[in-house]
């Protein structure tokens, strides 16, 4: 149900960023056009800060995981815009169909850079974009699942199954892609789809990490949605 | 470029119903982990035995029990390294593979019994490892096969691979002596 309902948020996240495309088709022509041209473009163009607020929706609307980061990205030639991504994420969920606890809490970064699809084009109130980031994630995380009966023999040896402390690394990449648009002033809004490849993981003998910050559930391979507020900085 | 924004809003739409689509889980095919013992000849060929064969799992383990006394008292009681048998597989006709599951204990005693014709035992080493992959998965018990020994009606035995997992793969070969027929 909590899937689902992150499912609808992702969708109205989406679909309301829709309602901001039409200022590309009516943003001001022509008249800038000729100027851009002829300017000379700055190589440092500003510095933009931003938080992530999609994986704090979801948690206040319910969801065990909750998920935030702190953006910081520089543009140079208003086409390379290196970044930096500090965040936090945190699970403590209680399977209802398997009775398992997991709980994990941890800080994640991320390095990387966009490329700036529009760069030639400063007049739109904003552009698409694509990149790339590096993840990782040092944490600790605990399970506790019930105790484990001998299904077959009679049932007469039980295990405790608990694992405390565990600790772990992660390593995994992004592929970017997304849109940014000002709204007023020097804030900025904008979404962007990732896919996310893993790298490694620390495996332990007995437990795997289920929920990695920063990455999501440990999968192969995952899609995620953030969306972002952003503020140009003015320096 | 003028159409990149019916471009970009077609691959809006797209992306979010895949994202939707796309949350799922993996759990391994197999919540138990079974070993899997293939029969063959002296030739490494497969046999399957000409009678009707049930698998017996035995272990031993300290059981409880509760003795009501005379007086109508109930005393609890356990009694040490109680053999536990459990019957697997029961009267299968031309059995050439087959899998059980092994006991949490580190020792599990397989028994052919062969119609009641002839019993041979096996029994296995094992260690045990408790394992978690995902809180919708479940946990699960894993094995090592560390010693194999068997009574005389077979041959020899071979691990194929000492790792007892949810991963379905040949973990034990029995060999027995079959009279070549011309």
């Amino acid at each position: 149900m909590k899937k689902k309902t992150s499912g609808y948020i992702i969708q109205w996240l989406i679909l309301s960023s829709l309602l901001i495309c039409p200022m590309y088709v009516f943003a001001q022509k022509g008249k800038d056009k000729d100027k851009e041209k002829t300017e000379k473009v700055k190589i440092y163009q500003g510095t933009t800060i931003g938080v992530g607020i999609a994986g704090l929706g979801n948690y206040l609307l319910g969801s065990d995981i909750l998920t935030g980061e702190v953006t910081l990205q520089a543009n140079f030639l208003n086409r390379f815009l290196p970044i930096v991504e500090v965040g936090y994420g945190k699970v403590n969920t209680l399977s209802d169909a398997t009775d398992i606890r997991y709980k994990t809490g941890s800080p994640f970064y991320k390095v990387g850079m966009d490329y700036n699809f529009f760069h030639n084009k400063p007049h739109l109130p904003g552009f698409l974009f694509g990149g790339l980031r590096y993840g990782f994630s040092s944490f600790v995380y605990d399970v506790d699942g019930p105790t484990m009966t001998d299904p077959n023999y009679g049932g007469q040896i039980q295990v405790p199954f608990s694992y405390h402390g565990v600790n772990t690394t992660a390593h995994w990449l992004e592929i970017v892609g997304g849109m940014k648009v000002k709204i007023y002033k020097g804030f900025c809004m904008g979404w962007s789809v990732k896919y996310k490849k893993r790298l490694s993981y620390t495996k332990h003998a007995n437990t795997e990490p289920w929920f990695i910050p920063g990455y999501g559930e440990n999968a192969g391979t995952a899609f995620t949605l953030s969306y972002h507020l952003m503020y140009n900085l003015p320096f | 470029m003028k159409r990149l924004p019916a471009i970009f809003i077609a691959i809006i739409l797209l992306a979010t119903f895949f994202l939707n689509s796309c949350e799922g889980e993996s759990c391994p095919p197999n919540a138990l982990a079974y070993a899997k013992f293939t029969l063959v000849n002296q030739h490494g060929k497969a046999v399957a035995p000409t009678v009707p064969a049930s698998i017996i799992g035995q272990m031993t383990a300290d059981v409880t029990v509760y003795d009501t006394l005379d007086n109508g008292q109930i005393v609890e009681r356990i009694v040490e390294d109680s053999i536990i048998s459990d019957t697997l597989i029961n009267k299968e006709s031309n059995m050439s593979t087959f899998k059980v599951p092994l006991s949490y204990s580190n020792e599990t005693t397989i028994i052919i019994d062969l119609d009641g014709v002839q019993q041979d035992y096996i029994t296995i080493k094992h260690n045990n490892t408790p394992y978690f992959m995902s809180v919708d998965c479940g946990t699960m018990m894993f094995h090592e096969a560390t010693e194999v020994t068997h009574s005389n009606g077979i041959d020899s035995i071979e691990i194929v691979n000492p790792n007892i997992d949810n991963y379905e793969k040949e973990n034990f070969r029995i060999y027995y002596t079959v009279a070549d027929t011309q």
